[in-house]
């Protein structure tokens, strides 16, 4: 098949249409660069999403043939390797905003516990950024995408003076946090990327709880609605649908010089060039487009002098403990939907007090809490059956709360993505082979993580549900992979600078999870958007320069 | 235990993708035989049943369970195990309840394996059902509200 190739030099090309692409797009455009964008999919139709479709009506739909957007990228049309031991469960969605559309929205900002933890503990290499870089872009991000939130700040989650309201406390969230207070455990309002009121002419949140369906009005932060249609109205705003970027093409300088792709349907081969390249991915995706970037100046992959891309691969580790508040059970159920998921957060708070024996540090998420639909998990745990079963399960019904502690992976080296001797995808491209475990440091964590879900719960005098002390999540199932091309000052120990530009390679620019330095115990939404936010101030700035 | 992806509420895999009976579309594919789910349908009601709320019997369950089968047939010759492992074992509703009362108490047998899926199936089904859900257990969200009240008890409060 014929490379079909443009002559036309884009100022700049971006890899990827979530947080990060649309991120780099947004900013680059509304500063007069014109951008080229590859989106891997296209755009989802919100006239199809099931948000207010119930679940019997979802089983009805099913039996008449029909089905809601498929956000989720088949592993069958695009898969990737991983240990069946200790397997990786990789979510990847292929269209515009990516994951933003079905995210979780929890909106945490780092802080210089997380920031300054590899320099203080010596593991790994540290961060080359420090809050005072990060924290303006914080600002401007909560006020451009809207985040509710409290007015609490501490030094492992540092405040922000434009939270929107914070949603009310569900019964089940009220009592845990009086339990935490009770045992010295802060449990504060949630952050979330949710609009509880109207905020630059977006309509509010209406409160139906089925944000994981996709948000039929937008009320909250996703890529397309909030950075890319915007970037559209600059009229220097261009996306190729369904061009799955495969390697970033580079010239006789060792500069990258444009992007090959495939159409995802048609498989056709395509180039197309630019002065600048930006990859945006998402973390394993990105790192497989540059571990793919081979040539003769780049043999293990582009801006990989370092061989650290590909290494370092890190998400948090997790578990979910239940159990049902004594002063809700049998009580009329509620409509406990609020924004869907948690109003509330624990923030780490292991760096005070005695010092532990692992390193870094953990939080806590608060999701199902209340009545919420698909009540199986637990209700097949409850004994017997016949109508004390069913009485059992309609008192604890309205009872529910849940306590999801993340907890921090530390770095390694061998906890990699690679593509070398994997099996080729449809378009004969390497996929990936993911290999990752966690280690002696998790497994002293976990121990203390079970002690504080568990001490929070008893406080709350709560009737705790069985479970396995020490029982991890799969790995991936937090759907926050990052670190495999990692910034530093360091150019042999980082494949980025703080900017997101490669050490090897000037004009070419990683601006998503892959370039984080440590994985922290937060969500990283927020911070993929300050730190692309922030990476192409830097990069417009080179641009007008004349730098790159 | 909900997946970050099924508590994301996103639907996936077979069990979305299913029929089920009282459709006005083209008639659903039987799986079981007439007195394989006749049998089912006892069993489920056994499990959940009619109250002052409906069962699982009412809620089609059964009918629900016997969609899904066409689609998995390795699913289904487990579910005709399991039914024949009843029929054989209790000749009738009133001895087959006893059944059910003696493996409800047992563990890592054959019959408790048959109950555990008997009842984790009946329990999925009948809580995703408008009886189930709305009428039983009283849940009424998903819904448009104007604004989210949350929890007013003033005892809920921290001091």
């Amino acid at each position: 098949m014929n490379v079909q190739n443009s002559p036309t030099i884009h100022d700049v090309i971006v890899i990827g249409s979530g947080a990060a692409g649309g991120m780099a797009a947004w900013n680059l455009t509304r500063q007069g660069v014109n951008v080229l964008l590859l989106d891997a999919g296209s755009k989802f139709n919100r006239g199809g999403f099931w948000s207010h479709v119930k679940p019997w009506q979802a089983r009805e739909r099913s039996a008449r043939g029909q089905h809601p957007p498929q956000f989720f990228l088949n592993t069958k049309e695009q898969p990737y390797e991983t240990d069946p031991k200790n397997p990786f469960e990789l979510q990847r969605v292929w269209g515009r905003g990516g994951k933003t559309n079905v995210w979780g929205r929890v909106s945490l900002r780092y802080s210089d516990v997380d920031f300054e933890g590899p320099a203080k503990d010596g593991w790994e290499i540290p961060w080359p950024i420090r809050y005072k870089d990060i924290g303006p872009y914080y600002d401007r991000v909560d006020q451009l995408i809207g985040v509710c939130g409290g007015d609490d700040d501490q030094d492992s989650l540092p405040g922000s003076k434009f939270h929107l309201p914070a949603p009310s406390p569900r019964c089940g969230e009220r009592l845990l946090q009086k339990a935490g207070k009770s045992i010295g455990v802060s449990i504060v309002a949630g952050r979330r990327a949710v609009l509880t009121k109207e905020h630059n002419g977006r309509a509010p949140c209406h409160y139906c709880g089925a944000c994981g369906k996709g948000c039929d009005i937008g009320a909250f932060f996703n890529s397309s609605d909030y950075l890319l249609e915007p970037a559209f109205i600059t009229k220097r705003l261009n996306i190729i649908d369904n061009a799955v970027a495969a390697r970033v093409l580079v010239d006789s300088k060792g500069l990258a010089s444009g992007v090959q792709y495939f159409d995802r349907f048609t498989r056709q081969e395509h180039q197309v060039l630019a002065r600048r390249v930006i990859v945006a991915a998402s973390c394993v995706d990105s790192t497989r487009i540059l571990l793919n970037s081979k040539s003769s100046m780049y043999p293990n992959g582009i801006g990989n002098s370092s061989d650290v891309i590909g290494r370092y691969l890190t998400e948090q580790v997790r578990f979910h403990m239940y159990g049902f508040m004594p002063e809700l059970k049998a009580t009329k159920a509620r409509n406990d939907d609020g924004i869907g998921g948690e109003h509330i957060y624990l923030p780490r708070f292991n760096h005070r007090g005695p010092k532990r024996d692992y390193l870094r540090g953990y939080g806590a998420q608060f999701w199902n809490t209340g009545a919420q639909p698909g009540p199986g998990f637990w209700a097949k745990k409850m004994p017997g059956f016949g109508a004390d079963l069913k009485k059992s399960i309609k008192d604890r019904f309205p009872a529910l709360v849940a306590i999801h502690p993340y907890g921090e992976v530390l770095p390694r080296k061998d906890n990699r993505v690679t593509v070398e001797g994997t099996p080729n995808d449809q378009y004969g491209i390497p996929i990936a082979r993911l290999s990752y475990n966690t280690g002696e440091n998790e497994r002293k964590m976990l121990v203390d993580m079970y002690d504080t879900a568990e001490a929070v719960l008893k406080a709350a005098k709560a009737e705790i549900l069985p479970f396995e002390r020490g029982w991890i999540d799969t790995y991936g199932s937090a759907i926050h992979e990052h670190g495999t091309c990692r910034m530093g000052d360091d150019k042999k120990r980082s494949a980025v600078n703080g900017f997101g530009q490669m050490h090897d390679v000037k004009n070419c620019f990683v601006v998503d999870g892959s370039i984080f330095t440590t994985a922290s115990e937060k969500n990283p939404t927020l911070t993929i958007l300050a730190l692309a936010w922030r990476a192409t101030d830097y990069m417009a700035e080179q641009i007008r320069k004349g730098d790159i | 235990m909900p997946s970050r992806r099924s508590a994301l509420g996103v639907l996936t895999g077979a069990a979305a993708l299913l029929p089920v009976l009282g459709q006005t579309v083209a008639p659903v594919k039987r799986s079981l035989s007439k007195s394989e789910f006749e049998l089912l349908t006892e069993l489920t009601e056994r499990i959940i049943p009619k109250t002052d709320t409906p069962g699982a019997a009412e809620a089609g369950v059964s009918r629900i369970i016997d969609a899904t089968l066409a689609a998995n047939p390795q699913k289904l010759k487990h579910w005709k195990d399991a039914l024949a492992w009843f029929a054989k074992n209790g000749s009738n509703p009133q001895a087959r309840l006893q059944i059910l009362e003696r493996i409800s108490a047992e563990q890592a047998t054959e019959g408790s394996r048959y109950f555990e899926m008997l009842k984790g199936e009946t329990i999925d089904v009948y809580y995703s059902t408008i009886e189930g859900l709305k009428t039983e257990l009283g849940w009424n969200a998903n819904t448009f509200l104007t604004e989210f009240e949350g929890c007013t008890h003033k005892e809920h409060q921290s001091e």
